[in-house]
């Protein structure tokens, strides 16, 4: 039986809410959601309740399994064909998400810091790094993510405190009338689509003591995401007005700029962006760990690290390919046209109908648990 | 970060030739000029003030964009041109009348330039001239004007400073215009020539000009293109309406002599309303003043002249207020007051028929004017100096 790394419940809620972050805080897809005015931070709020209930189904799931892999789980409810297949569809999902954010981190770097220095140049830095933490596994990332997540939600913090003389809440004039309540509902789901953070919590549910609380960590993740998340949309809708905001590459990004105090302080940015650099490792480390992991299972080798790196080689040769490695790829990819349509299956509507299988062949599933929990108990 | 301080994008800040400040204009063929303010760090750095030198050294280039010109100007500069410091970026009147448009489109999109830096006008068929003018304390315009821009607003309120965010900003509001600082180069009588040597001989050939540089008003827009100019007073105005106004001082006339108000805080409140497709603004004004001279014969103790202060210093500003309002409408026709912005706010169902013919509905609608001032402080003497001394 291979060793668990162990991690503790502060440290999934960090590694869910700083994986989650990266998104909003590189390039805020929420501002071009329906209704796409000021009403904006109103949708955040709705977001939240879609959230909790799109994840139902992963919840459920992860609270029956708590100490399973997520092969073994799906295995146990699917059986063993058609639980390889849904992980397989998993890995190629991560794969998914640690190449597109890698594209992402690329070009923000390439925008708006070194505009001069090559992509393949960029990609083999990051690479170094996320290769090293999802090589040494779930501990080491976990304990990443005690370091990186709150020097981020310090800087959150920061930044949205020193911009407070900047902002004009004006911006916020009318509240819900330029709004249909359905143009609310749709740009809420969407974006709870774009939140795909709960497989982060399911995978790592294993590692965490079984006495912790998963629904009440699940709460504190999307909470800490949530408040962090208007932190960083408050401020850059204030100050950048909502119309501007939503046609840079990287609202946040330009807000800090604007950001100077007490005569002297100013470029502050750089903060922003050294903050937020380790913060995009952490999230492709996680999905790097997620993918190399799950497939290690489907093809039961004893250990993810012989992944780890062909995963990362894999992204890097996708990354590279000049038809994706341009803007308006970029922007398609991460567009509403296709992020929440790929991501909604997988926290959706696959969960859903495990869930369902699930739920009809408890019993039987059930009693395959104990007699598992009796071996375990008994080694 | 060792990997980092590799990269590809790396320059020695001694081989940076930093701007801080650049004109854009345009020729009459259609071509972009941008006229270059280096900063001068080895000279500015030296022990004599950066003086000696002069610590700018600027340069005129020319290209079919923005974008070109500043290449362009890379052939006569012996350092790499980084934007990233630019105090200030101003327009000349030519291109302004023509559309700033492509040129923000640039400055939006390039990474070396960035929305902080300050946006005017520069007055005139010669804007380059603003090079040639005296500094002051200050060894560079960009660092001049934005030095001006920190003190200024709370000594005057008859400049505006905007940022290019600011600009862009209303840009992209339905409701509001953007104004951008006004700077004209005026001769400078009071300072001494330094072209040729007069002495001796009385002065030989032609004697050079000194120019100074004046942020008096503001240069309002319309779509990007400039619209007109409010003289300081009219900008004062429009900085009431903006609740931008401190610390001033306004004179208002008497029968007597003249009094001095002192402005301590005023806050401006819109309402506006619809009488079928007309639209109705009210604006009110509420100013705290103080006196802060009395030039008069006027017993300022006594409650019904402070009451008659009061009301003519309502007048005063009503005028002004009104007079701003009118130019507005009627010759720019762009409401830079941002009229439309309350118009949303407040009838939200209208707004979405009017907002894509506002500044047509900006002409036609009734604005009125409310001022209701309260002077709560005469200063550390009780009545004014000449009444006192009449009254011994």
């Amino acid at each position: 039986m291979k060793k668990k790394p162990f991690i503790t419940a502060l440290q999934l809620v960090f590694m869910t809410s700083g994986s989650a972050l990266v998104f909003p805080y590189t390039f805020m897809p929420i501002l071009n959601t329906p209704p796409s005015n000021q009403d904006v931070w109103i949708v955040l709020i709705m977001t939240i309740a879609y959230m909790f209930l799109l994840n139902i189904p992963l919840l459920v799931i992860t609270n029956n399994f708590r100490g399973l892999s997520f092969n073994e789980t799906f295995e146990m409810i699917l059986g063993k064909f058609f639980g390889k297949l849904m992980a397989l569809f998993y890995v190629l999902f991560f794969a998914y998400c640690f190449t597109a954010c890698m594209l992402i981190v690329s070009m923000f770097i390439n925008l708006y810091l070194f505009p001069d220095t090559p992509t393949w140049g960029l990609l083999v830095t990051i690479l170094i790094a996320v290769c090293y933490a999802a090589y040494n596994g779930a501990g080491t990332i976990g304990r990443l993510s005690t370091i990186f997540v709150p020097i981020i939600i310090f800087t959150i913090v920061t930044f949205f405190l020193m911009g407070l003389g900047k902002m004009d809440w004006g911006v916020l004039r009318p509240v819900l009338a330029d709004s249909k309540f359905i143009d609310m509902n749709i740009g809420a789901f969407l974006t709870a689509a774009r939140y795909s953070e709960t497989i982060i919590f399911f995978l790592f549910a294993q590692y965490i003591d079984e006495k912790v609380n998963i629904n009440k960590t699940y709460i504190r993740a999307v909470l800490t995401f949530a408040v962090n998340f208007m932190l960083i949309l408050l401020p850059t809708i204030l100050v950048l007005g909502i119309d501007f905001a939503r046609i840079a590459w990287n609202p946040y990004y330009v807000y800090t700029r604007q950001v100077k105090a007490l005569g002297f302080l100013e470029r502050m940015q750089a903060i922003n962006t050294l903050a937020w650099f380790p913060l995009a490792l952490l999230k492709l480390s996680l999905y790097n760990y997620m993918a190399s992991n799950v497939f290690s299972e489907i093809v039961g080798a004893k250990s993810h690290k012989s992944f780890v790196i062909p995963i990362a080689v894999l992204g890097f040769i996708v990354c590279l390919v000049p038809i994706l490695d341009t803007s308006s790829t970029i922007e398609l990819l991460r567009s509403d046209r296709i992020f929440p349509f790929v991501t909604l299956p997988v926290i959706f509507v696959f969960p859903l109908i495990i869930m369902i299988v699930f739920l009809i062949r408890k019993k039987k599933i059930k009693v395959m648990l104990k007699r598992r929990q009796q071996s375990a108990a008994g080694q | 970060m060792l990997s980092l301080s590799g990269c590809w994008s790396r320059i020695e800040p001694k081989y940076l030739g930093i701007v801080n400040s650049l004109i854009y204009d345009v020729d009459d063929e259609g071509k972009f000029i941008v006229h270059l303010e280096f900063l001068n760090a080895a000279d500015a750095g030296s022990g004599d003030g950066g003086k000696s030198k002069g610590s700018n050294y600027t340069i005129r280039a020319m290209g079919d964009s923005p974008r070109e010109a500043i290449a362009n100007a890379s052939q006569s500069v012996d350092r790499n041109i980084f934007g990233g410091h630019y105090k200030v970026r101003f327009f000349s009147e030519k291109l302004a009348k023509q559309s700033v448009n492509p040129t923000l489109d640039y400055i939006l999109r390039a990474k070396i330039t960035d929305e902080t830096a300050l946006i005017g006008v520069i007055k005139g068929d010669k804007p380059e001239k603003i090079y040639e003018a005296t500094l002051d304390l200050s060894d560079t315009v960009g660092n001049y004007i934005e030095t001006m821009s920190r003190f200024l607003p709370d000594r005057s309120s008859k400049a505006v400073f905007p940022t290019t965010l600011d600009f862009v900003r209303d840009y992209y509001s339905d409701g509001k215009q953007p104004v951008a600082l006004l700077v004209e180069i005026v001769e400078n009588p009071s300072q001494t020539p330094k072209g040729e040597d007069k002495g001796g001989d009385g002065g030989k050939g032609e004697e050079k000009k000194e120019y100074k540089i004046v942020c008096e008003g503001l240069a309002a827009f319309k779509d990007g293109v400039l619209a007109g100019y409010f003289n300081g007073e009219e900008t004062r105005a429009y900085n009431f309406i903006m609740n931008k106004v401190h610390n001033i001082h306004i004179t208002v006339p008497s029968e007597t002599g003249n009094t001095v108000f002192g402005i301590t805080g005023s806050k401006c409140k819109v309402k506006t309303s619809m009488d079928g497709d007309k639209i109705k603004i009210d604006v009110k004004l509420k100013v705290n003043t103080n006196i802060a001279a009395e030039t008069g014969e006027i017993e300022i103790n006594d409650p019904k002249e402070i009451k008659k202060l009061e009301e003519s210093f309502n007048e005063k500003l009503k005028k002004d207020v009104e007079g701003a309002i009118k130019k507005a409408q009627q010759e720019f026709e762009s409401d830079i007051f941002g009229f439309g912005e309350f118009v949303h706010d407040q009838h939200p169902k209208e707004w979405r028929d009017m907002k894509k013919d506002w500044d047509e509905k900006f002409k036609e609608a009734e604005i009125s004017v409310s001022v209701e001032s309260r002077i709560r402080r005469y200063g550390e003497i009780k009545r004014p100096f000449r009444y006192e001394e009449e009254d011994k």
